[in-house]
């Protein structure tokens, strides 16, 4: 009998083995107030937050690595533009160099600090002060074009860059600028 | 029958058991700590000592096979080998009393791991500055969540836990109008927009997507292998099909990396569908003040992290600021939440939520072995100095 009491034992401890079951739960909970305004979707940073209202046609996605906020904009089939906002501590080194960081990705030849200047539109929004630039160029011999908006807020640069097939550029040109305009701190 | 008393009797007070019990739980920890190095401290515990059995999958299979049994299985038996033995030899003498003090401390201290292995729960809340918050999130543990987003006040949530869903049967809920139906399932994976990958990208890699609704047909999906390592977590993709009476409503991908809810309307009702880490609700929320990020004058080398929390109770009984740093946690209810990860640059502070009813048991066993310990050899000591001082005279 004693010699069968160790495997028996054992047969009972592993019918134990699936006894933790996991099951479905159910439950209500008040509404999320998201950390930002009506209708509109916000960096996930918090002391430096901003939030902005976008077109329902754009496709949102997550905020990821560096990018503070992500959009995907649909044009004809396939094709579509990117739309990105990164914010970096200070200048991030800089007005000059990163406009010929963008000019470079667009295959345009680098301009000096004063020229590149010369290319920067200033705006006023409701909030802020932007610098806008909008440059034509071509990526593999396709039309590509860059549209920027900079700004500065909570010891933060803020860079929105719109990019992507020149001709759905044109056609959201209009969009982005109504974007930029959007931007306001978030709220807590 | 009194044979079969007399059986089990003789198996769990024999001394021979203990041996063998000691010898495999030292085999167990030897091998545990080799395989730390590939499944990290998380994966030892969940495969090795949280378990009745160590499984090992037949090769080219997905069936497990016990090859030796866990922590569980072992510290068990020990802990009835130890109690069986004071039940049949107990007798109470001073002498003795130490000892027995001793082993209750060591059966003490194995119950306290078992409550800690079934009851602890480690959850963390990332909180940004001023953001308010009633619940943690799992450090591994993911759901798929359907919510009937309709009220305007409440969502009402139905959560599969990411296990239902890898066993890939069809799910029915009564609080559901339709039937999940899980249509692929990968425990870690990457995902990228197509139309983003980099010309003559490797697709090779690319797992099938059916899904036919929300953002999922944009998406490429790329399996990755499990990872163990203690700071990363795997993220899963499920591709769940929701079929209503009139047939199927669509294939949505889901994945906690797909932070933006998606919704669609059905019998008369929006709903929304998403994989997330699994969160924990509480009768009480933290609203993060204030975080802090101190350094040492002149240097970037951290000095403290700090973070000042508002918790207010569901029912309005309490509302009161506390402090949370290094060594200091804020303990409520329970729950204990120590600072656990700062980004003072993006404005937030990840708690972590540790619950554990056990969690006083390893300190009472301590000092019970201890009194036990000292009674021991103090009674020992006595006696030979009396001895001594006797065999003098």
């Amino acid at each position: 009998m004693s010699s069968r009491l160790p495997s028996l034992i054992a047969l009972v401890a592993l019918t134990l083995v699936g006894c933790a079951k996991d099951e479905v739960r159910t439950y209500r909970v008040p509404k999320e107030t998201p950390p930002t305004l009506a209708g509109a979707s916000a960096a996930t940073a918090g002391a430096s937050a901003l939030s902005w209202t976008a077109p329902s046609h754009w496709q949102e996605l997550p905020a990821s690595g560096m990018r503070r906020g992500s959009f995907t904009l649909p044009g004809e089939g396939d094709a579509t533009a990117d739309l990105s906002v990164i914010a970096f501590p200070g200048d991030a080194g800089g007005l000059a160099p990163n406009l010929n960081r963008w000019r470079k990705q667009i295959g345009l030849a680098e301009l000096s600090a004063a020229d590149a200047q010369a290319t920067v539109e200033h705006v006023d929004t409701p909030t802020f002060h932007a610098d806008f630039v909008d440059y034509s160029g071509s990526v593999d011999g396709a039309p590509t074009r860059i549209m920027g908006a900079i700004l500065h807020h909570g010891g933060e640069s803020w860079f929105f860059k719109l990019m992507g097939p020149a001709n759905i550029v044109e056609n959201e040109a209009a969009a982005f600028r109504a974007f930029v305009q959007s931007v306001t701190p978030a709220s807590p | 029958m009194s044979d079969l008393i007399a059986a089990f009797s003789r198996f769990f007070c024999s001394l021979r058991l203990t041996v063998v019990l000691l010898v495999m739980s030292m085999v167990l920890i030897f091998v545990a700590t080799l395989a730390q190095v590939q499944l990290g401290v998380y994966g030892v515990q969940e495969q090795y000592f949280r378990t009745f059995f160590v499984l090992a999958r037949i090769p080219n299979t997905e069936i497990p096979l016990p090859v030796f049994p866990g922590g569980y299985l072992i510290g068990g038996f020990l802990m009835i080998n130890l109690v069986a033995a004071h039940v049949h030899r107990f007798q109470f003498t001073w002498k003795k009393a130490g000892i027995q003090l001793t082993h209750f401390g060591l059966i003490v201290l194995l119950v306290g791991e078992l409550v800690s292995g079934l009851l602890q729960e480690d959850y963390s809340l990332k909180l940004e500055e001023g953001q308010t918050r009633n619940y943690s999130e799992s450090f591994r543990r993911n759901e798929v969540v359907i919510i009937d987003q309709t009220d305007a006040d409440f969502d009402d949530v139905t959560a599969i836990p990411e296990s239902l869903i890898a066993a890939a049967n069809p799910i029915q809920h009564a609080k559901l109008p339709f039937r999940v139906i899980v249509r692929g399932y990968y425990p870690n994976a990457n995902l990228a927009m197509l139309n983003q990958l980099p010309a003559g990208a490797e697709t090779a890699n690319l797992a099938p997507n059916p899904s036919t609704a929300g953002m999922g047909p944009r998406l490429g999906l790329f399996p990755a292998p499990l990872t163990y390592k203690d700071n990363e977590r795997n993220l899963p993709v499920a591709l769940i099909e929701l079929e209503g009476a009139e047939g199927s409503l669509g294939i949505w991908l889901v994945s906690p990396m797909l932070v933006q809810p998606q919704t669609f309307d059905y019998a008369g009702r929006t709903w929304s569908v998403g994989f997330r880490f699994e969160r924990e609700y509480k009768p009480f929320s933290l609203t993060l003040l204030e975080l802090k990020h101190d350094v040492y004058v002149g240097t970037q080398i951290p000095k403290n992290f700090s973070s000042r929390v508002r918790l207010q109770s569901a029912d309005g009984t309490e509302d009161r600021e506390s402090l949370i740093y290094m060594n200091q946690p804020l303990r409520h209810q329970g729950f204990t939440f120590y600072q656990y990860q700062m980004d003072s640059a993006n404005g937030f502070s990840v708690l972590q939520v540790v619950h554990n009813p056990g969690r006083a048991l390893p300190y009472i066993a301590c000092i019970l072995m201890s009194i036990g310990l000292t009674w021991q050899f103090g009674f020992h000591l006595l006696r030979f100095t009396r001895r001594r001082n006797n065999s003098a005279a």
